[in-house]
Formats: C-alpha cells, structure tokens, sequence
C-alpha cells in the first residue's frame, strides 16, 4: 500500500520538493544579504540600544525601504497551502472516481479503510513535513523584520510557529474531502481555493482580534513620548477620547486643533483640551496563545472534513 | 439481523466447506433515494461453477456483483460470499475474491509490470508466475504503459491481475462488452483455460448470450431485480423445448399444456411456436403430425424468461415500485 500510494503520487511529491527548493534557495540567498545588511546600516545597533544613535529612524526607515518589499512578497507564500490543497489534495480521491479505479484498488485484499489510511498518512506527513522545514527557515528569513515589527500582525503570524502547518493540514483536508464527495478533480480545485480563501480571510479580519478582548492604553504624548503599545504588539486601532473614555471622531479632534504646525502642537493641543490617543492592540505576549487558538481551529475543521471524507468512502462510492 | 452462515439456506451446516455455496444472497436489496437498483433478489450459486448471470441493462446486474465484492453495501437483505459477508467482513472476503470491473479499469499511467506490483503488495495469495506467464503467452509486454494497450490487452491485464491473485471465486462485470469479436474471443478462450488451471468459481456477466456458452456451465437469468431461472446449462438445455404447430389447434395446446409449461408463446398468421419446460424430460408430449419439437437453442430459452411477465406478486407496501410491467406474451404482429 505505501508502494502504491509512492507510485501513484511521486509526481506530485516532486513538484512539493522541487517547489520547496526553489523556494529555499530563494530564501537562503535574500536571506543572507538581509542578515547582512541588517548588521551593516547598524538596524541591529539601533534595535537593541534606540537611545543610542539619533539617526535610528533614518537607519531602519532606510532598512525598510531596502527590503520593505520582500517582506510583502513573502506574505504570497500564505497561498502555498491553497496551492498544495489543490494539486495533492483535490486529486487524491477524485482521479480515482474519474476513472473508476476505485474498484480496482478496493477489490484487492486490502480494505478501503486502510487504503484511505495509507493515502491521508503518506500525503499529510510528506506535505507538513515540507511545510514545517519552509516556516523554519521563513522564521530565520524574517528574524531581522521580527526585531522591527514584530511577529503578532498578520503578516508576519500566518507565516511563523505552528499555524503554517495548521493552514497545511486544512487546506489538503479540503481539497480531499472536495475530491471525494464532487468525484471531480477540476470542480474541487476550484472549490479547494475558494473554501481555503473563505475560512481563511474572514478568521484572520473578524475572529482572530477577539480570541481574547483586546486591551486599551489611553495615550498621552506629551508625557510619555513613546507609544506604550511596542513593536511587538499587535495593535488595530487608534482613536481620540475625552477626559470621561467617550471617542471622539477625529474631524472633531483634528479642527479643534487646526493650525498647528508640527506633531508635537498637536500633541499639546490634545493635551490641553485633556485628551487622549485611545490604543487598542493585543500585547506581544498573547502571541503563542493566539498561536494555539488559531490552529486548534484549523486542525479542527481538518479533522471534521477527515471524518467526512473517510465516512464518504466507507459509504457513499461504490 | 444475524450475519453468521448458520442462517443460510438448508445448504450449511456440514463442517463440510464444499456444500458452503459460493454465493448465497437473501431477499438482497440496493435502493438509491426512492428508487431499487435491486430488489429483493435471492440467488444461490454452488462452488465449482462457471456461471453466466444475464439480463437486460437495468436489470441491477452490475448493483449485484458491487454488493458482492462487497463495493455497496446492501439495504435490504444480505449477501453471502462463502458464507461471509463482503460489506462487514472484507478483510477475510477480499482476498477470496478476484474482480474485474466493467471496462477493466487500471492505472493507465502504470507499466504492466506496475500493474503487477500492485498487486503483488496488495495481496497475500499473491502469485507473479500465473501473471507473468499468462502476459508473455499474450506478448503484452511488461514495460509498456498501460494506456498504451489495446482494449483487448487491458482487459486481458486485469484478467490476469484477477487470477494471479488465486480468488476462490472470480467475478467480472461485463467483461467483453467493449471488445471487439477478436479479442472478444481471445478472452474467453483465456478464461476457459485459466478455471480449468485454476478450479476457480467465476460468476461472470453479459447481454451476449451467444459467447457464453463456450465458456459457462451455469446460467443465472435476472431480470427486473429478480432470478427468473437459474441452473446447470445443460440440465436448462434439457428442460426446454421449442414447440411449432398450426395455429388454432386448442386440443395439441391442452395436451402440451398438461406435460409442460409454455414460457412463451408466439403466433403467426399460421403457426405456433411455443418454448416450454417439460415437466419430466422423460415425457415430452404426444404430438400429432405436423407439430414438431425440437431443442430450443440456449438464447431462445435466455430471451423466452427475460420476455417473461414476473410472477404474481405478493402485495407491498409501495406499490408503485414493484408494480410489474404487463407483458402480453401472445404477440399478434405479423412476420
């Protein structure tokens, strides 16, 4: 059986480890020259002593501009999973539906069970494998982004610890049970994207701020300079609120305070009116929680569509 | 409902394994949503044969032989596949069997030598001899790919995948339907010698009657979910006889009539036909001249039952579905 489940998906298994290597070596090789400039243009410096040097904000601003932009190029690998879902999972149980082949392989001595068995395990281990040799290596790819930005915002959470291999599971677990009960490979690539997109997008905007209810700071500039949500926090929103907690919206605040001429004015301006700059962020420390909470629920749902497509097999094809 | 051979027909009880028959299936049904792919089907066949299972398209063949390999899982009933159920004992079941589904589906992107390691990990009777033998007799060689090989050829490869798996009982599925008469032809000559090699039980299913005979010494007709008649060929050959007489002569009919069933009865302007089960082969009927009496071919008999109303049946619930189309078996038409 595992010879079969070899012989039958060692194509797929190369394109996963030819795509792997081309993404390693990318990688490694950008990677590299981050690392060393990180070093060079003293972004390390600055990180660990910001009082040190008052050009700081030059340097990392000068940093960002340098790599900014891999670091948002990186974020499309957040579709590496959709894309695994439909070329090994869509296919898995599907091509065998097109050609019938079922009844050639499930009338062998071995029951459908196991061969199900085999197929998930084979496949699922072979893809988190891939999945988790990627994110560690993302993980050193992005250290230098982590000291700046932090991990917890989106763009760096979806890529780093455990989730990466969560979305993996899900998105192959989908693109399986679609196979099984459209009997299609086609119909379930589509829908194995457009499932992966539709779970994925509303968690990350809507679910995933409120797995615990977010802390509020209420901010004076003029008596603490620096923010007191960090870098490392993850933070949503910003608004301005009176002496009582009430917001304010901020056309109110900012023609109370027209005609100044830098941010610190403004700053003053709010401070004698007695406002504030109401913050809202999860803080930094919340991180592998939401880290756990984020992939208890996605291996859940990987487990739900398991069950219903091992339940499909049992009962529903002959 | 107890799954254990003992309640099988009269047949077990003998430690005797023989007498175990190698197929028995009980009032076995298969519905999807409200409509019966098969209803209330009980058939027995005995270990030894070679059987022919015939009826027309629709008629819940191939939704029999998925129950028996135990690919669907039965609503009504049960089937028994050497006393043992193929849908909850697969694991003992499975490697008794060898299956050939209709249109031989294989890997197409596998070698034929792929085709047999697959087997080979898959089974544990498992014998490359009996393949690889049977394959290089049929110069299909090894290495080709199987999407390469004729239609004949694949059908061949999963025949031989089938019988080196050694079943005790081999079931195909329409297996020459799509071959042309040549490799129709190599393939039952292949399967003729293999059971006589292999003293397997083969259930086999066709709506070509014609080719069946060189190869079955059993017949099972279904038609409409239900076994209309089923036995050794040549004891069916015996039974039957194809009558011809005047039209019109009521007196002949009532002395056939009290020696034979009629199954069918066809009229002509100026003569009868009738095919008929003698009640004692020992005693056909008395005929005046010019009736006659001949042996009915083995396909006049398979398409006298097939055209066969189905008996009275008892009232059930749903009566739209089991309701039986009526049959007028006197047909008027002129030839």
């Amino acid at each position: 059986m595992i010879w079969l489940t070899w012989r039958q998906h060692r194509g797929e298994l190369l394109l996963i480890g030819g795509i792997l290597t081309a993404l390693a070596a990318i990688l490694i090789v950008t990677g590299a020259q981050i690392a060393t400039t990180y070093q060079q243009l003293g972004v390390a410096a600055c990180v660990a002593h910001p009082a040190a040097n008052s050009n700081c904000g030059q340097i990392i601003g000068g940093f960002d501009d340098q790599f900014g932009w891999m670091r948002s190029a990186v974020g499309w690998l957040n579709l590496l999973p959709a894309l695994i879902g439909i070329l090994v999972g869509a296919p898995l149980v599907a091509r065998e539906l097109e050609h019938s082949t079922q009844r050639l392989v499930w009338t062998q001595s071995v029951t459908r069970a196991r061969w199900l068995m085999v197929k998930l395990l084979g496949v699922f281990v072979m893809c988190l494998l891939a999945s988790a040799i990627l994110t560690a290596l993302l993980a050193w790819w992005r250290a230098p982004f982590a000291t700046l930005q932090g991990s917890f915002s989106p763009d760096g959470f979806d890529l780093v610890g455990i989730v990466p291999l969560a979305y993996m599971a899900f998105a192959l677990a989908l693109g399986i049970a679609a196979g099984t009960l459209l009997r299609r490979a086609i119909p379930a690539m589509v829908v194995t994207l457009g499932g992966f997109l539709a779970v994925r997008l509303p968690i990350l905007t809507w679910v995933r701020p409120y797995y615990l209810p977010p802390l509020t700071v209420n901010w004076d500039p003029t008596q603490l300079r620096i923010s007191p949500v960090s870098r490392a926090d993850w933070q949503f929103s910003q608004n301005f609120v009176d002496a009582h907690g009430h917001t304010l919206s901020d056309p109110q605040a900012y023609s109370a305070c027209a005609g100044v001429q830098t941010k610190g004015d403004f700053f003053q301006c709010l401070h004698t009116h007695h406002w504030l700059i109401a913050l809202v962020y999860q803080p930094a420390n919340r991180f592998w929680l939401f880290q756990g909470i984020e992939t208890a629920i996605f291996v859940a749902l990987t487990l739900a569509l398991i069950s219903l497509t091992i339940w499909w097999v049992r009962w529903r094809i002959s | 409902m107890t799954l254990t051979p003992t309640s099988l027909p009269a047949t077990v009880g003998h430690a005797d394994t023989a007498a175990v028959p190698a197929i028995a299936t009980r009032e076995l049904g298969k519905r999807y949503g409200r409509s019966w792919a098969l209803r209330d089907c009980t058939l027995t066949l005995p270990a030894g044969r070679v059987a022919a299972l015939v009826g027309p398209n629709g008629a819940g063949k191939t939704t029999l032989l998925h129950l028996l390999v135990g690919l669907l899982t039965p609503s009504a009933g049960e089937a028994l596949v050497f006393g043992q159920n193929p849908a909850t004992q697969a694991k003992s079941v499975l490697p008794r069997i060898g299956f050939v589904a209709q249109d031989h589906p294989l890997y197409k992107g596998f070698t034929v030598a792929d085709m047999l390691m697959m087997g080979r990990r898959l089974n544990p009777h498992w014998d490359d001899a009996i393949a690889s033998a049977r394959l290089r007799k049929l110069a299909i060689p090894l290495d080709r790919r199987v999407g390469k090989l004729s239609g004949g050829q694949q059908a061949q490869v999963s025949l031989a995948l089938a019988l080196a798996k050694r079943p005790d009982l081999l079931i195909l599925d329409e297996p020459v339907a799509s071959l042309d008469p040549l490799a129709r032809r190599d393939f039952l000559r292949t399967l003729s010698s293999a059971v006589e090699e292999q003293g397997v039980t083969v259930l086999l299913s066709s709506h070509i009657i014609a080719d069946l005979e060189q190869v079955c010494d059993y017949l099972i007709i279904l038609a409409e979910s239900q076994e209309r008649l089923s036995g050794a060929i040549p004891a069916i050959q015996g039974a039957h006889r194809l009558i011809t007489g005047p039209r019109g002569d009521a007196a002949t009919l009532a002395g056939i009539a009290a020696h034979a069933t009629v199954i069918e009865e066809h009229q002509t302007l100026r003569q009868t036909t009738l095919l008929a089960r003698l009640h004692d082969e020992m005693q056909p009927p008395n005929l005046p001249m010019p009736w006659q009496i001949t042996e009915a071919p083995l396909e006049e008999i398979v398409l006298a039952y097939l055209g066969q109303p189905l008996p009275a049946e008892s009232p059930s619930a749903d009566e739209e579905m089991s309701a039986p189309t009526t049959y007028t078996t006197t047909t008027e038409d002129i030839r």
